[in-house]
């Protein structure tokens, strides 16, 4: 099931970022490594809540609205409450390699196809025991 | 409403800058028709712009993203989308507004921009002033 789930949304990546499939690694990160724009981003989610059926909630796989926040963010930095907020919101994110450097603009370079296929079974998960 | 005057009582707030290809938004809107224009625009503004203008509605989503750039934040989420409106005020011009963001008259801080185009490109700026605190 796990496997099955990388390999969509790999084929997902692939398709929105017109990428070969092979490219695209668990580590990959979407902005650094395959490229991702903001308006990739959003083919991206809507590619997903087709393929799989599922509705994702905003701020939810990629979390925004937690850095309007001021307990958050200070002078372009995630403080540390909003690094405990980020673990509870995403907890597919790699927030320790992130933690050690935490820029609001460096975020987006931790998002990977691993964390996208983490979130995604989970939430089939959910959605199949609903 | 009066606008506040640029002077020495006024402070720029943040500076904004987007680029978007037109085509890249055209095979969004394509793909996803319903989704990405509910999830992008505010009924009020597909209303103004039509929803298959995708000459507007690219220009929209540019103000849209430099908005955010302006406001500080690189985009995230989507859900900010629908948190502000764009308002256009002439053929180029436009202002933003947002509760969300506090950026209205009421608020005194204001968000005006400037549309450009070259090709497939279209592309907006956005300045963010208000009075000082």
């Amino acid at each position: 099931m796990e496997n099955e789930i990388f390999q969509k949304v790999q084929q997902i990546l692939s398709e929105a970022l017109g990428i070969e499939k092979e490219e695209i690694r668990g580590e990959s990160s979407l902005v650094r490594d395959l490229g991702a724009e903001s308006i990739d981003f959003i083919d991206i989610i809507f590619r997903l809540e087709k393929a799989f059926e599922i509705k994702i909630p905003s701020g939810e796989l990629f979390p925004g609205n937690l850095f309007n926040d001021e307990r958050f963010v200070k002078e372009g930095l995630v403080t540390s409450a909003g690094l405990e907020e980020l673990k509870i919101r995403t907890p597919y994110l790699d927030i320790q390699a992130f933690a050690a450097d935490p820029k609001v603009s460096r975020l987006a370079d931790f998002f990977t196809a691993s964390m996208v296929a983490s979130y995604i079974q989970d939430k089939v998960a959910k959605s199949a025991q609903a | 409403m009066p606008r506040l005057e640029a002077g020495k009582n006024t402070r720029l707030q943040g500076i904004g800058i987007d680029l978007v290809d037109k085509k890249r938004i055209q095979k969004l809107i394509q793909r996803h028709p319903r989704r990405a224009l509910t999830a992008l625009f505010t009924a009020a503004e597909i209303k103004k712009t039509g929803p298959k203008n995708i000459r507007r509605l690219a220009r929209l989503f540019a103000a849209k993203e430099a908005f955010f750039k302006a406001a500080g934040g690189a985009w995230l989420g989507l859900e900010n989308f629908l948190k502000i409106e764009v308002h256009c005020s002439s053929e180029d011009h436009f202002r933003v507004e947002s509760s969300k963001y506090k950026v209205s008259p009421k608020d005194r801080v204001f968000a005006d921009g400037q549309f450009f185009e070259c090709g497939n490109w279209v592309g907006a700026q956005v300045l963010i002033w208000g009075s000082k605190i």
